[in-house]
């Protein structure tokens, strides 16, 4: 069953959602801007990036101004595709000097947070299909960014006090991702104490290019 | 630490990290192709595999050339278009006298460039799979991604050229370039500006810029991002624009031209402030 936007508010602002648990230590991960490298691999300034790395948007898919949400991925390749690739038919253009300004960095969960669960059975146990993700309604019209952030919006005010997200990628559905909704400075600090900061930019990552070997991407490097 | 992260870090050890830079790195890249061009020559007029190393080094020959084409300083580019132009004659040379192999798409290269990009293809492709470096493949995209962003939409004008469009002085398209106003990016030499950053005027108006161009370079600079990405950026489908706009636009350059400039400033926060 679909939900009309209507419905959104009263249905998913107010029931008990099937959620699943990302247990504390899990390992989530997020790409972020390189603030300062020495010899272009090694991080200085930890703390500086540390406000980078948890960076709370009020943009993209599920967050809006007053919703803010900290985007992480379940994996390091998800979160790479997730964030830079914007065209998933052409896969990932992207110059040398970009790759060298951004690194993968990772967070160990501080505590257990409890997540909406918009993937596999769970999708439908919330009354929300892939639509969600920009397809079509009922009614044929385009379910667009404007519609999510409005789910977004309406779970972040449900009394059972969800911590976010967890849905599918748009780019490969085999990859998971999290949106985690900013609830008090607590979180906030710690999240940053929990951070482990990558050693290099991704320009330096075998894994990055690694992905198009085992399918998951086309990667194209503009040097 | 969580066991991924732990096996993350146990993966880029220094080890890794520096096979993968050497794999990478301009410096030994160059040095590569100098030590060894009179073994690659041979390899080829022999018929024989090349390996490896010897594949990488005839790809960074592909960047070499471009950047030969981007040097400033004379001298400099006078020595390296000696050395390699002497070792280019002898690769072309050989593949010319290779003669058995009508139907190589080398021969159907259409310039310097398309034919350098078809032969590191032609040998990157011809070996097995595990000797093909990832990084070096995803490296030869971009050199053909180059060429094709340089053309589409309309393509570049010179700097004089765009001036002459726009009415001002010759030197004002290279001053608004330093001043993140215009996009350009070095090729052959010169400044290019890509033609489909000018709004089209209706009659009775100039041509200028469009209106949200110096925005999102701005978000792109801040992002670390060159102009190649923005390149990328504005002639490439985004899927976070056609969400934003419910499917009326896929090309964020398209977007603009149809005045949506605070859609596409959005968009490019989307794509380079990584949300």
């Amino acid at each position: 069953m679909h939900l009309t936007n209507e419905q959104v508010n009263t249905f998913l602002a107010s029931d008990e959602l099937a959620t699943r648990s990302l247990d504390r230590d899990t390992t989530l991960w997020r790409i972020h801007h390189k603030n300062c490298v020495i010899d272009n691999r090694v991080f200085e300034e930890a703390q500086n990036l540390r406000h980078e790395i948890i960076h709370w948007s009020s943009g993209g898919r599920f967050g809006s101004p007053g919703n803010e949400v900290l985007y992480l991925g379940a994996s390091r390749e998800g979160a790479f595709l997730e964030t830079l690739c914007t065209n998933p038919s052409l896969g990932i253009e992207v110059s040398r000097s970009r790759l060298q300004n951004l690194a993968c960095s990772s967070i160990d969960l501080p505590r257990n947070l409890q997540m909406v669960d918009f993937t596999s059975k769970n999708l439908l146990k919330n009354r929300v299909d892939s639509n969600v993700f920009g397809a079509t309604d009922d009614n044929g019209h385009r379910r667009t960014y404007a519609f999510a952030r409005e789910i977004s919006k309406a779970i972040k005010n449900n009394p059972n006090n969800y911590d976010g997200l967890l849905f599918q990628s748009r780019v490969n559905p085999d990859n998971r991702n999290i949106a985690v909704f900013f609830q008090s400075d607590t979180l906030w600090r710690e999240l940053q104490s929990s951070i482990v900061i990558a050693d290099q930019t991704l320009f330096y990552e075998p894994w990055v290019y690694q992905m198009q070997i085992d399918g998951l991407i086309n990667l194209t490097v503009i040097d | 630490m969580g066991n991924e992260a732990k096996k993350h870090r146990k993966n880029s050890g220094d080890a890794e990290r520096q096979h993968t830079a050497r794999h990478l790195d301009d410096g030994s890249n160059m040095a590569l192709l100098i030590d060894q061009s009179e073994e690659i020559s041979d390899s080829l007029k022999r018929g024989k595999q090349l390996s490896p190393d010897q594949s990488r080094s005839l790809l960074y020959l592909v960047n070499v050339v471009s950047n030969i084409k981007d040097t400033e300083n004379i001298a400099e580019k006078k020595k390296w278009i000696s050395v390699f132009s002497n070792r280019l004659k002898r690769f072309t040379d050989v593949l010319k006298s290779a003669g058995d192999k009508p139907n190589l798409s080398i021969y159907q290269a259409e310039n310097d460039m398309e034919f350098l990009l078809e032969i590191a293809n032609e040998y990157l492709e011809g070996l097995p799979q595990y000797l093909r470096t990832p990084g070096s493949m995803a490296l030869l995209r971009g050199a053909r991604a180059k060429l094709r962003l340089l053309d589409e939409n309309g393509g570049c004008l010179s700097g004089s050229e765009l001036a002459e469009l726009l009415g001002v002085d010759r030197n004002t398209p290279r001053k608004k370039h330093t001043d993140d106003k215009f996009i350009a990016i070095k090729s052959g030499g010169r400044l290019r500006y890509p033609i489909w950053q000018i709004h089209q005027p209706t009659p009775g108006e100039a041509f200028k810029v469009l209106p949200g161009i110096s925005d999102v370079i701005e978000i792109a600079k801040r992002a670390g991002a060159s102009s190649w990405d923005l390149f990328s950026f504005f002639l490439t489908d985004n899927i976070h624009l056609v969400e934003e706009s419910n499917s009326a636009y896929s090309l964020p350059i398209d977007a603009l031209k149809a005045k949506n400039k605070k859609m596409v400033v959005c968009v490019a926060e989307m794509t380079f402030d990584l949300e």
